[in-house]
């Protein structure tokens, strides 16, 4: 039965990717060692929104809205000791929401994890999230949304951990509210595993497999700019959330732009200012609550090394990479089948791609995109079946309602007094109850 | 964040589009099921009244041939 809980909440780009990525690989693993890992992630997601209330879960299928209740169920269901949910956006929920959500966890011991980096590597990359997202505003004026800012997924509300465990952690005792810093002068994330797995009890747990796939989605310098210029011309036509995810975020940036560079976005004095008066509001509040750290509170203060910033970027680097993204787009819209004829011509060879990075990414796109479709046809195959099933359900259904049919027609000629009988009615019908039923 | 590359793969296999006909799959589903509980039911019935059924025009044959 479960005990414990450990409750990550965020923040966003903390390198909860490749920790949520270690949990899921390993869960059968960590699920012999006694800890469930709490799932699908697609239920944690819809389960954030449920506890931040937030208003787009109207447009998602009713079942989205029960998603933290079953969570809740799969956990206390668990025969283990220990649970862990992890998802970075539960960490914009308000005090009063982050409340609620843990009441419905009353009786079992709450931890709450918050992982957190140098602020000021926060600051670009919650700038080109927002670019995902159709932003136009060039970074130099632009500065993450406060804390007060309650819908704003990548802003200080979410980015500054003192923030998160401060709300989250109101009702907890400071020795159950867990900050775990990313290694600030390392690539290597198995620094960081073994501090976040040190907060979850998890130190002890060997035969973990950290060689996850790491997926890079962060934008070099000139694809930022590129990205921040294409929201410009698109002026509106993409609209709606998800289109913007999928269009905008997937396809563009992740698939595409992802690939080109990956020069470091710089800071403006400003923002470097901001981060480290931000550094400094976390690090003190962090050391008063006398929360859990795991790592160095250090890591939190900005430490990247300068770097250009968008406006400093020339019109011939946009240039270049503008025509490779134009390249690799045609090249994704045709692999993805997209032919504007509705008909595949025959014999069209692949187009040499481009060598370096750009190839490398669209090898990358391929294989997902290869990936895909068995995910789709599996996908596909499952909704066939299940109508199969139904459809074959109809059936018998449809056989016992003419088995109905026919006995109430004999039954009906059999009531009747023999005088008022029609013998053709009558022999008509035991022929037909004979042929359907004996 | 654009979740994991599970998620990121049902996104370019285009199966969350799949989600509202699941949705109603899964309601047509809990009906059907509904539906067979009623209709076994019904179908106990049916057997014995289409036995009684058969034992009385057995019993006018037999009258029939004396």
């Amino acid at each position: 039965m479960t005990e414990v809980v450990y409750l990550h909440v965020g923040g966003p780009k903390s390198g909860t990717t490749f920790l949520q990525q270690v949990l899921e690989t390993n869960s059968a693993r960590l699920a012999e060692a006694g800890t469930l890992v709490v799932g699908p992630r697609l239920e944690a997601i819809h389960a954030s929104m449920v506890v931040r209330e937030d208003p787009r879960l109207d447009r998602l299928p009713e079942s989205a809205r029960g998603s933290w209740d079953r969570l809740v169920a799969q956990i206390r269901a668990w025969r283990g000791p220990a649970a862990i949910l992890s998802y970075e956006l539960f960490a914009g929920a308000s005090i009063e929401q982050a409340r609620v959500a843990l009441g419905a966890l009353e009786g079992l011991q709450v931890h709450v994890l918050v992982t957190a980096r140098d602020l000021g590597k926060s600051i670009p990359s919650a700038w080109q999230e927002q670019l995902k997202f159709g932003l136009i505003r060039p970074l130099e004026r632009w500065q993450p949304p406060a804390e007060s800012a309650p819908e704003s997924e990548w802003g200080w509300r979410t980015m500054q951990p003192a923030n998160v465990a401060a709300r989250w952690g109101v009702d907890l005792p400071p020795d159950q509210v867990h900050v775990i810093t990313v290694p600030s002068h390392s690539r290597d994330n198995s620094e960081l595993w073994r501090r976040f797995a040190q907060a979850c009890g998890l130190s002890e747990t060997s035969g973990l497999d950290l060689a996850v796939t790491r997926v890079n989605e962060s934008l070099g310098l000139v694809e930022a700019e590129l990205l921040r210029r294409v929201n410009k011309a698109l002026d509106g036509r993409v609209q709606a959330g998800r289109q913007r995810s999928l269009w905008i975020r997937d396809v563009l940036a992740h698939q595409v732009l992802a690939g080109i560079g990956h020069e470091p976005i710089g800071l403006t004095p400003e923002h470097q200012e901001l981060a480290r008066e931000q550094a400094e509001e976390a690090i003190t509040a962090i050391r008063a609550a006398g929360y859990r750290v795991h790592g160095d509170l250090e890591d939190l203060r900005p430490q990247a090394p300068p770097a250009r910033l968008p406006n400093d970027v020339t019109e011939e680097e946009l240039l270049e990479a503008a025509v490779l993204a134009l390249a690799d787009l045609l090249v994704w819209a045709r692999d993805a089948g997209s032919d504007p004829r509705g008909a595949k011509e025959p014999g069209v060879r692949p187009v040499a791609r481009p060598r370096g990075l750009a190839a490398a990414r669209g090898m990358v796109g391929a294989t997902l995109r290869r990936a895909a479709a068995p995910v789709r046809d599996r996908r596909v195959a499952e909704l066939e079946a299940r109508i199969a099933e139904l459809e074959g359900q109809v059936h018998a259904s449809r056989a016992l309602h003419l088995r109905v049919a026919t006995l109430t027609d004999l039954v009906e000629e059999l009531l009747l007094p023999a005088d008022l009988r029609d013998g053709e009615l009558t022999m008509s019908a035991v022929r037909e109850f004979r042929q359907r039923s004996l | 964040m654009s979740g994991s590359p599970r998620e990121r793969l049902a996104d370019v296999a285009g199966v969350r589009e799949f989600e509202g006909v699941e949705q109603q799959l899964g309601r047509l589903e809990v009906a059907m099921a509904e539906n067979r509980h009623l209709e076994a039911l019904l179908a106990e019935q049916v057997d014995r009244v289409e036995r009684a059924v058969i034992n009385l025009l057995e019993k006018q044959h037999r009258r029939d041939q004396s």
